[in-house]
């Protein structure tokens, strides 16, 4: 069995990260989810530096990045993907709550595969969540023997 | 005044005389040759029975008046007349000269004289002592006359004298004294010769009327006129005189002594009844003179007491730069005494002004006689500065310069201008201070799209867990009470996201286009078809005018008012909503009616309000942002916004978009 590619979830909030987690869990994933809480930790994990020098190689399915972050925000760790040779792939969807135009308009210069208001409803979230389109590179988790746990 | 202007009419009359004299001169001398040459006796001017002229008499007169002629023409000032005219002058000199030497000269043989058809005596074809002595001083007075002024007075002297000499047998052949006419000195000089050499004295007197001895003549003075007046008296009225006491002594009425005393007594009462009428008429025009000097002197005072009064500086420079009137005013500006400057040559009065503008100004004004005026900052000797509004006039005398201090006016326009540029600054600074609250407004309501949502999203999402997850053992109302929490936190989302686009509508830049009205409406009412649910709508659309304005946000107006229309007249069995337009006063009037519950016309005012309502959200759903949008967009358009209303019989909303769209209404 292939290594699965893992999600990474940029998100400082943890009610949103458990509703971002338990939405997930809807779909039965069996990617590894990586919780990242600002976008200096976001960027350390992408380009392996820092805390994460000695993760395992390989770069993620997709990455769910929040707007607005802690320390370096969503558009600048955003950019800096997009500018890299070898992450400028890996598809990013914009996970947020503002509806500012600006922030839309900038996020798509900087080639944001998706951009998703997060509904106030958990239902809509969820549905946005399935819309995102990147389910070619997650794989649902098998009914029984966990391939996570084999991993872990 | 002592100086004879040259259009003097007394001078061009002199003129004229000597230039016709001069032409009498060379027609007689050519004449009395012609006579020689051809020997024709009648024009060798043997008049009244004297000895006819001499040719060398008739050469000198001719080139005396020939000379003369030259001296008479307007360009005697060119390069080449002095010399004839002095080569002219020198041949009557020479051919006095030769005369007087007594040497026959070979040219009386050349003009034949030995077939002279007048038996010639013992001194044949030469000419009398006094011709010789007279033609000899009128050549030299000639000569004079092509140099100055002292020349010229010299001259006139010489031609005085040779017109003595010559009048001396003048008077003798009036009064027939043959005696005097045997004598050596004047022997054969013939009565053409007396008057010819007579008119050329005369000529050469008057050539240059204006200058030497003449000039006492020719004057305007009272003295000049009274001699001009006196001497034909003095000089005609003894000639007469002396021939009439000669013809009364030859025809025996009285003898010699008797005649004398009665001459001498006429000379004396003529001369002094001369110098009588010419003494009362000099004292005449000497108090005319007086009185039109005195007159002078009041116009001068009067012109001269407004110069020194005169709010402006005044102030005449003479040509030699010399300062020549300043007045009061111009003490004030120059802030140095007049006496100190009167006499003094402006640029040594002020040191260093010859490297300033003013200076190539007033020279320029000085050179070129062309009036000027300009506005000067002129710096004084001791460093101070002063703005001046100068004019300058060029003047008889100079230039006139007339100056006006306008430092104040200068200061009162830099203080102003200051005070404009302050202002300026102020608006900016005030600019920068309200974008910058904008900036901080537009920061907030970031935060509060993003923010305040948050907990509302999680608030849904953990009751919608709960709702999944844990819910079995719920109660029915534990259930319900778990949807309104639900439904809460969705209503609250909703004024969220309203007032975040209502902020919006008042921030995001206009993006002006024709907008087509009927489109805009046909569009809105696809849309809410959705929510007719089966209702009876009727919509009455007249045509629309188009107007100029933002598409997307005039968009936002007419879903706003067609969705209005649509739900306060849900309550109805028929819905009629009807949109129109009409032009009234530079300005589009557009407006939706609807049948429905309409309003109490005394809330109207509070219609256009955020969160603004009317109506119980139990009856009407609405976050009462719809019509605050409205009217934030059309008073961004330039327009207005107002409502009419009857409760239970309807609304009417309208609004207006200006025809001429205000270029940056915002």
């Amino acid at each position: 069995m292939k290594d699965l590619k893992s999600i990474v979830l940029v998100e400082d909030n943890p009610n949103d990260v458990e509703l971002t987690l338990e939405a997930l869990r809807e779909f039965n994933l069996a990617n590894e989810v990586v919780v990242l809480e600002d976008g200096a930790q976001a960027l350390d994990y992408l380009f392996a530096k820092g805390s994460f020098q000695s993760r395992q190689p390989g770069n993620p399915a997709v990455v769910l990045l929040d707007l607005k972050l802690p320390k370096v925000d969503g558009l600048e760790v955003l950019r800096q993907v997009k500018s890299d040779p070898s992450l400028k792939s890996v598809p990013v969807v914009m996970l947020t709550s503002s509806r500012e135009e600006q922030d839309l308009a900038r996020s798509y210069n900087l080639g944001v595969n998706s951009y998703v208001v997060k509904p106030v409803s958990f239902g809509e979230f969820v549905n946005a969540v399935k819309r995102l389109g990147v389910f070619w590179a997650l794989t649902n988790e098998p009914p029984a023997g966990s391939i996570k746990s084999a991993q872990q | 005044m002592s100086q004879t202007s040259p259009t003097s009419p007394i001078v061009r009359l002199f003129e004229r005389s000597s230039s016709f004299v001069s032409f009498v001169l060379i027609g007689t001398g050519s004449i009395v040759l012609m006579g020689w040459c051809f020997g024709i006796p009648a024009l060798i001017g043997g008049i009244f029975g004297s000895s006819p002229m001499r040719p060398l008499t008739a050469l000198a007169t001719s080139s005396g008046g020939l000379a003369l002629v030259i001296l008479n023409t307007k360009s005697r000032k060119s390069f080449w007349m002095p010399p004839i005219t002095m080569a002219l002058s020198c041949l009557v000199v020479l051919i006095g000269v030769v005369s007087l030497l007594n040497k026959t000269p070979g040219l009386e043989e050349f003009l034949r004289i030995s077939s002279s058809p007048v038996p010639t005596p013992a001194s044949a074809g030469t000419m009398s002592s006094a011709s010789a002595i007279t033609v000899t001083l009128l050549g030299t007075a000639l000569l004079l006359m092509c140099g100055t002024e002292r020349w010229i007075n010299a001259g006139q002297l010489i031609a005085l004298m040779a017109l003595v000499v010559v009048l001396l047998p003048g008077l003798g052949y009036v009064y027939g004294a043959g005696d005097l006419l045997q004598t050596r000195f004047y022997s054969m000089i013939g009565v053409l010769t007396v008057l010819s050499l007579a008119f050329l004295s005369a000529g050469i007197l008057f050539v240059r009327p204006g200058l030497g001895i003449m000039k006492t003549l020719s004057g305007d003075e009272p003295g000049s006129v009274a001699l001009r007046r006196v001497l034909p008296v003095v000089v005609i009225g003894p000639v007469f005189l002396g021939w009439l006491r000669l013809t009364g002594e030859r025809s025996g009425y009285y003898d010699a002594s008797f005649g004398v005393a009665i001459m001498t007594l006429s000379n004396i009462l003529l001369v002094a009844g001369a110098l009588y009428f010419s003494a009362r008429s000099t004292n005449k025009s000497r108090a005319i003179l007086e009185q039109s000097n005195f007159e002078l002197k009041l116009a001068e005072d009067k012109f001269r007491t407004t110069l020194d009064h005169m709010l402006e500086g005044c102030q005449i420079i003479g040509y030699d730069w010399r300062y020549l009137y300043l007045n009061a005013a111009a003490e004030k500006h120059n802030r140095r005494p007049n006496a100190e400057l009167l006499g003094k040559k402006y640029m040594d009065m002020w040191p260093g002004i010859e490297a300033t503008e003013v200076w190539t100004v007033i020279r320029r004004c000085m050179e070129e006689r062309l009036p000027h005026r300009m506005e000067n900052e002129f710096t004084f000797p001791n460093g101070s500065k002063g703005w001046f509004a100068l004019k300058l006039e060029p003047v008889p005398e100079g230039i006139f310069i007339l100056s006006e201090d306008i430092t104040k006016e200068k200061q009162l326009s830099e203080e102003l201008k200051k005070h404009h540029e302050q202002l300026e600054n102020l608006v900016v600074e005030r600019t920068s201070q309200l974008e910058a609250a904008i900036k901080e407004l537009e920061a907030f309501s970031y935060s509060v799209s993003h923010d305040l949502r948050a907990p509302l999203r999680h608030i849904d999402g953990f009751v919608e867990l709960f709702h999944s997850k844990e819910s079995s053992g719920l109660s029915p109302a534990g259930r319900r009470y778990l949807d309104i929490i639900s439904e809460a936190a969705r209503k609250m989302g909703n004024l969220i996201d309203d007032l975040l686009s209502f902020s919006r509508m008042g921030r995001v830049e206009m993006m002006k286009s024709r907008v087509d009205m009927n489109a805009l409406v046909r569009d809105a009412i696809a849309e809410l078809k959705a929510q007719i649910n089966g209702r009876v709508v009727h919509w009455n659309v007249g045509d629309l005018s188009s107007v100029t304005g933002d598409a997307s946000m005039i968009r936002q107006v007419w879903a706003n008012l067609l969705s209005n229309a649509l739900k306060y007249s849900s309550k109805k069995d028929e819905s009629i909503i009807e949109v129109g337009s009409r032009v009234e006063h530079e300005e589009f009037i557009f407006y939706v009616k609807d049948n429905g519950v309409g309003f109490d016309m005394q809330y109207a005012p509070k219609l256009f309000g955020v969160f603004q309502r009317l109506h119980n959200t139990r009856d009407f759903e609405g976050t009462g942002v719809g019509l605050a949008n409205v009217r934030r967009i059309v008073t961004r358009h330039g327009g207005r916004t107002w409502a009419t209303g009857e409760v239970g019989k309807g609304a009417s909303v309208y609004f207006t978009v200006p025809i001429q769209s205000p270029e940056d209404a915002s």
